[in-house]
């Protein structure tokens, strides 16, 4: 594991209410670079809006986020986009009407304003290899809708790892695809992990969880009820009654 | 008197065109139709008065300054009727341009006065090609408003803004989580939207009195081309203007003045039923 103490990203009791449900209790970790923190909970646990909190979807109130020590918490999406949060949707949310290319770069092109570098000979280079880990053998000026879910996805997380995040979160890559596309996730998210990103992982298959993790945080009813290794989750009580229920004791 | 008819109906149709364009940006950016884009093509004509007959300024001159004005005209809109209520049901957003509309007439006639205004044409004259004499104002609305496409066009389709552009207009959301500033995206939509627009009534206010109802016939005409070119549809709104103009002048000539639009109308009628979706259609969404 890396050095602790060194977040490039805070969460301090961050809440959020839907009127009367509280979707976030409290909320607190810290994302360190090359880490992947897992995001676990039953349905309706406040995953979601834990992710929604961190890329300004919904304002946090009251609680702090900070990214490199720096407050975002009233920060408007676009902002904390171009700071380095990068996100990827349990159902991929690409530019449907756009071509490969257009989709790859836009958020790319921005991220080089911000940086004011003109380094297109190494991205095109980390296309290429990005897409090589993938095993996408697509042309650049394909239609998105000639992709299938499962290419949609893999090609999201490589835009979102193109923009060289700080923070990267990750919502369900493994939903809804084969285990062969699995694979190529995890070596994607691996890319992600050696190029210093502080990866956030929502995830409902344990498999990906487990083996893929350094530390999980888990949610019920919009509160953090246990955090640890995968191993030390894997068997701590309130983690199995908040999944399975309680245990009848005769 | 064919050819002449063909070149007015050119002109008249590449305005419509235009308007069209403006409602079909307006509506994939934001999924509603601007109920005011006829009463922007007013101000246009307003703001071409203005500058022309009562500054005086030289034609090339006053043709930046309108367009500058309504991009400005656009972004104030953007603020106004769409902006705050970004995150409300589509139907209140309609229902601000309404408003909007209203307001718009309001202050042209609180501003010009209700009476009917004449203006110049940017070349006036009679063009005369062997045994054809055509109105030079026709040719220059024509020139005018096919390089101001060509140009809309080309800064959509072929450039970083226009990427931008069109990636707001698909996801707003998507689009913000990419780091792309939407506000800056959605006015600057408005802006092309009333640019357009308003030349466009810069370009008809010689052939048509300036009055503030003068923007109703040509901005329900334009909606007819939007659906007969197909909604959403950029070359449709095009072609949809041109097809409008055409049916719109030869129905004057040859059948009557008097029942002219409502001829357009029930062409629209007859297109909805042969091809719904329009000529570059789409499928039709929800939100039409």
């Amino acid at each position: 594991m890396s050095p602790k103490n060194n977040p490039v990203m805070v969460l301090e009791k961050v809440c959020k209410r839907f009127g009367g449900v509280v979707a976030a209790d409290d909320v607190s970790f810290e994302l360190e670079p090359g880490q992947i923190r897992g995001l676990i909970g039953p349905n309706g646990s406040g995953k979601s809006t834990t992710l929604n909190l961190i890329s300004g979807i919904c304002d946090v109130e009251p609680g702090i986020i900070l990214l490199d020590g720096e407050d975002i918490t009233k920060k408007a999406i676009h902002e904390r986009a171009r700071m380095g949060i990068a996100r990827t949707f349990q159902h991929p949310r690409l530019l449907s009407r756009c071509d490969i290319k257009t989709n790859l770069f836009l958020g790319h092109d921005l991220g080089n304003m911000r940086r004011a570098s003109g380094a297109s000979q190494e991205i095109d280079q980390s296309v290429d290899e990005l897409l090589d880990v993938a095993g996408l053998k697509i042309g650049m000026d394909d239609s998105i809708k000639t992709l299938s879910y499962g290419q949609q996805k893999l090609l999201e997380i490589i835009r979102a790892i193109l923009t060289k995040p700080k923070v990267f979160l990750l919502d369900e890559p493994a939903a809804g695809i084969n285990t062969r596309e699995m694979d190529r996730i995890r070596a994607l998210i691996a890319i992600a992990i050696r190029n210093k990103a502080a990866v956030l992982l929502v995830e409902h298959s344990m498999d990906l969880v487990m083996s893929l993790c350094d530390i999980i945080t888990v949610l019920n009813f919009g509160c953090v009820i246990a955090e640890g290794v995968p191993a030390e989750i894997q068997g701590n009580e309130a983690v199995i009654e908040a999944y399975l229920g309680r245990r009848r004791h005769a | 008197m064919v050819l002449q008819l063909i070149i007015a109906s050119l002109a008249m149709g590449i305005v419509y065109g235009l308007v069209a364009m403006g409602f079909v940006l307006i509506w994939r950016a934001v999924g509603v139709v601007n109920f005011a884009q006829g009463d922007l093509l007013m101000a246009g004509a307003y703001v071409a008065f203005t500058l022309t007959e009562l500054e005086g300024l030289p034609m090339p001159v006053a043709l930046v300054a309108c367009a500058a004005i309504m991009a400005l005209v656009g972004v104030v809109f953007h603020f106004l009727t769409y902006w705050p209520l970004r995150k409300s049901w589509d139907m209140t957003v309609i229902i601000s341009t309404i408003g909007a509309s209203i307001a718009l007439k309001e202050i042209a006639t609180l501003v010009w006065g209700p009476a009917p205004l004449s203006v110049e044409p940017i070349i006036p004259g009679i063009a005369r090609f062997a045994s054809v004499s055509i109105e030079w104002q026709f040719l220059v609305t024509i020139v005018i408003a096919a390089a101001l496409m060509g140009m809309i066009f080309y800064l959509l389709e072929k450039t970083y803004i226009g990427n931008i552009l069109q990636a707001t207009a698909q996801d707003q959301y998507a689009a913000e989580l990419i780091g792309i500033p939407v506000v800056v995206a959605t006015s600057m939509t408005f802006a092309i939207s009333a640019l357009i627009t308003g030349i466009g009534g810069m370009l008809i206010s010689p052939i048509f009195f300036v009055s503030t109802t003068m923007g109703g016939s040509p901005g329900l005409k334009a909606f007819a081309a939007v659906i007969i070119g197909g909604f959403g549809s950029v070359p449709g709104a095009i072609i949809g203007g041109i097809v409008v103009g055409v049916i719109d002048t030869f129905s004057g000539a040859y059948i009557s003045s008097t029942y002219r639009d409502a001829i357009v109308f029930l062409c629209l009628i007859l297109a909805l039923l042969v091809r719904p979706q329009g000529i570059f259609g789409e499928k039709i969404s929800d939100k039409v």
